[in-house]
């Protein structure tokens, strides 16, 4: 769970990281994003949060999935120690009987893209300023430079973080 | 795809119209700062900003550009506002980070021997670093105040004086915020983080006026040599990244609906006439605002807390605002495009309004010289004040440099500053650091920026704003 790296971006912060599927690579991102931001080993697994999220493609649903985290952090103050993800393959259109999300509605009449989904399971707790020391604070994940790629091992992705 | 770029003159580079590219991009810099810039990445970014539609003229990057995601850092552009579109990528996640400069009536030796005392009850009495939160909680209907009303909201709690207002940036208030266009997320994050000054590279530094340029100008904003002063560096907080954040992900999602080739998902973008572009504007404004009464309490809180630790009373202090410049931000302004004045929508993202002399947005006292700019250097580094020029009105949408610039990547710079310590190393130049974050301080190093003088030097000699006075710093707290 610890195959990640980072790489300079000048003023931001890049990230490397494998998976032995697409489900195990999401969840490297979601560990190194919150090893890079504090002391994992300080953070206990007293509480879990469940959420769901959608995306257009494997990489708009990275970033989606570590919005959410990020604000699990950043607006509720939460510090998530392990994060466990199941990922629905987009498929085809037509065969997808999920709602699409709130948002969505705006579009209308127009077709809704093939969305992937997926559900999360983060266990941690509610960062407390004594015991946990934050290292570098991650403010968001962007769309630059970012990547998924099947390889022979497995699967390897790339994104880069505002910090 | 490679790019060339074509000298224009001693600080000005062309990156000709090619591919998709629907305005030609120029880079303000010099050989060293180009080098610095990132070379071809720093370039592409440009070039790829020059894709956008309704752009006007030129992809512009300013003198301290380094590549980031998306837009650059330093860029600058204007669209026109039936064709052209607005992006929360450039307008960046910091909705108005920018700079607040105080003068006062003290000198450097009124303050010698109690600096350490002072920077110390700076950082007692300022929330700095990560989860921290403001002296206030907001209930949901005084929120919304704040971001209807930005910095005017703080001056009627009686966090500072309507003076205060007269030298902010558009008087510490965009128009056509509304807090409805703002997500609850964004509201939550917001509840209890005004009067804070976050993290990274947010700061608050005491400084000295070290040299003066231009005395004329320098006396038409209160500066005068020896002269005490404080130097802001905050923004908008979680909520404005949240609202960045939130239109970005709308944004992508739409994008194939424009039928745009973006080179990058980071610019996506909404047309400035569409509901979509409308409603980000709507909470841009909101955003902004909220920076605004940020940086108005942030002000306040330091002038209360000199005036405790030094024993002073307010006239005694007469700390006062110089000028609040925002440096992410997208605006509605007018320049002269082939010799008529259009209203544009300017992006700039770490960019900032250089107006020159004249120009009806400044206060009267600052009317005959022009904008006060303000630069922020690196750790340590002191600052600049500068003016605004009729060049940069002319040619760079209003705009310039906003600080040194990183050269060298965070990880890069810790690695680089291994073995050494960097809080003793600015002590011995007689410099006081307090940081919230363990790392900041390696981080930041002084050597992870550009060289803040030939930033400067740049900006003065191609134009985009003239050099008016030079402060040193003192003492710094850090997020």
């Amino acid at each position: 769970m610890t195959r990640y790296e980072v790489f300079d971006h000048t003023a931001d912060l890049g990230i490397l990281f494998e998976g032995r599927d697409l489900a195990d690579l999401f969840e490297t991102a979601a560990f190194a994003v919150f090893d890079l931001m504090t002391e994992l080993p300080a953070v206990e697994e007293r509480r879990t949060h469940r959420f769901i999220v959608t995306g257009g493609d494997r990489e708009d649903l990275l970033v989606n999935f570590l919005r959410e985290l990020l604000y699990l952090f950043n607006g509720r103050g939460f510090l998530v120690r392990r994060c466990a993800v199941r990922i629905d393959d987009a498929g085809e259109p037509e065969t997808r009987s999920r709602p699409a999300p709130s948002e969505a509605v705006s579009v209308g009449s127009e077709p809704v893209p093939p969305q992937w989904r997926l559900e999360a399971e983060a266990a941690g707790e509610p960062f407390a300023p004594d015991r946990h020391r934050m290292k570098t604070e991650i403010k968001a994940v962007t769309y630059h430079g970012l990547e998924i790629r099947e390889t022979t091992a497995g699967w390897w992705g790339r994104i880069v973080c505002d910090v | 795809m490679s790019i060339t770029l074509q000298k224009l003159d001693e600080h000005r580079w062309l990156i000709p119209r090619s591919g998709g590219m629907r305005v030609p991009g120029i880079l303000y810099a010099s050989e060293r700062l180009l080098k610095e810039a990132g070379g071809q990445e720093g370039a592409r970014q440009v070039a790829n900003v020059a894709h956008l539609p309704g752009i006007v003229r030129h992809s512009l990057a300013m003198p301290d550009m380094h590549w980031g995601y998306g837009f650059p850092i330093g860029g600058v552009v204007a669209f026109d506002l039936d064709q052209g579109i607005v992006s929360p990528g450039g307008v960046g996640y910091d909705i108005n980070c920018g700079c607040r400069l105080m003068a006062t009536r003290l000198t450097a030796e009124d303050v010698r021997g109690r600096l350490a005392e002072l920077v110390a009850a700076l950082f007692r009495d300022i929330p700095s670093g990560v989860g921290s939160r403001g002296p206030v909680r907001l209930s949901a209907k005084e929120e919304r105040k704040v971001l209807v009303e930005g910095a005017a909201w703080a001056v009627a709690q009686g966090f500072g004086t309507a003076g205060d207002l007269e030298t902010t940036e558009d008087g510490g208030c965009m128009a056509g915020a509304d807090p409805d266009a703002v997500s609850d997320r964004a509201l939550e994050r917001g509840r209890d983080q005004l009067g804070t000054l976050g993290s990274g590279n947010h700061f608050l530094e005491i400084e000295v006026v070290a040299e003066v340029f231009d005395p004329v100008a320098a006396a038409a904003f209160g500066l005068a040599p020896g002269q005490l002063c404080v130097m802001i560096h905050s923004g908008s907080r979680g909520l404005g990244y949240q609202v960045c954040d939130d239109y970005l992900a709308r944004m992508v999602k739409h994008a194939g609906k424009l039928g745009l080739e973006l080179p990058d998902r980071q610019l996506a973008c909404a047309p400035l006439a569409s509901g979509r572009g409308r409603e980000y504007l709507a909470a841009m404004a909101c955003a902004a605002n909220y920076a605004w009464a940020n940086r108005q309490m942030l002000m306040h809180r330091t002038r209360e807390t000199f005036e405790k630790a030094l024993g002073l009373s307010p006239r005694e202090l007469g700390m006062r605002l110089v000028y609040d410049v925002c440096h992410n931000i997208a605006k509605m302004e007018e320049f002269p495009v082939e010799g008529k004045p259009v209203r544009l929508c300017v992006h700039r993202k770490g960019a900032t309004r250089s107006f020159p002399p004249g120009h009806p947005a400044l206060p009267a006292a600052y009317r005959p010289v022009g904008q006060p700019v303000l630069i922020p250097g690196d750790m340590g580094a002191g600052s600049y004040v500068l003016a605004g020029t009729e060049y940069a009105y002319a040619e760079t949408f209003g705009s310039t440099c906003h600080g040194a610039g990183r050269v060298m990547g965070r990880t890069q710079a810790t690695k680089a500053s291994r073995g050494r310590a960097i809080g003793r190393e600015l002590a011995d130049r007689g410099i006081v650091v307090m940081a919230a974050g363990k790392g900041t301080l390696r981080e930041e190093m002084p050597e992870a920026y550009k060289d803040l003088d030939q930033v400067v030097e740049v900006a003065d000699r191609a134009g985009l704003s003239r050099k008016v006075g030079r402060l040193r710093a003192l003492g710094c707290i850090k997020g």
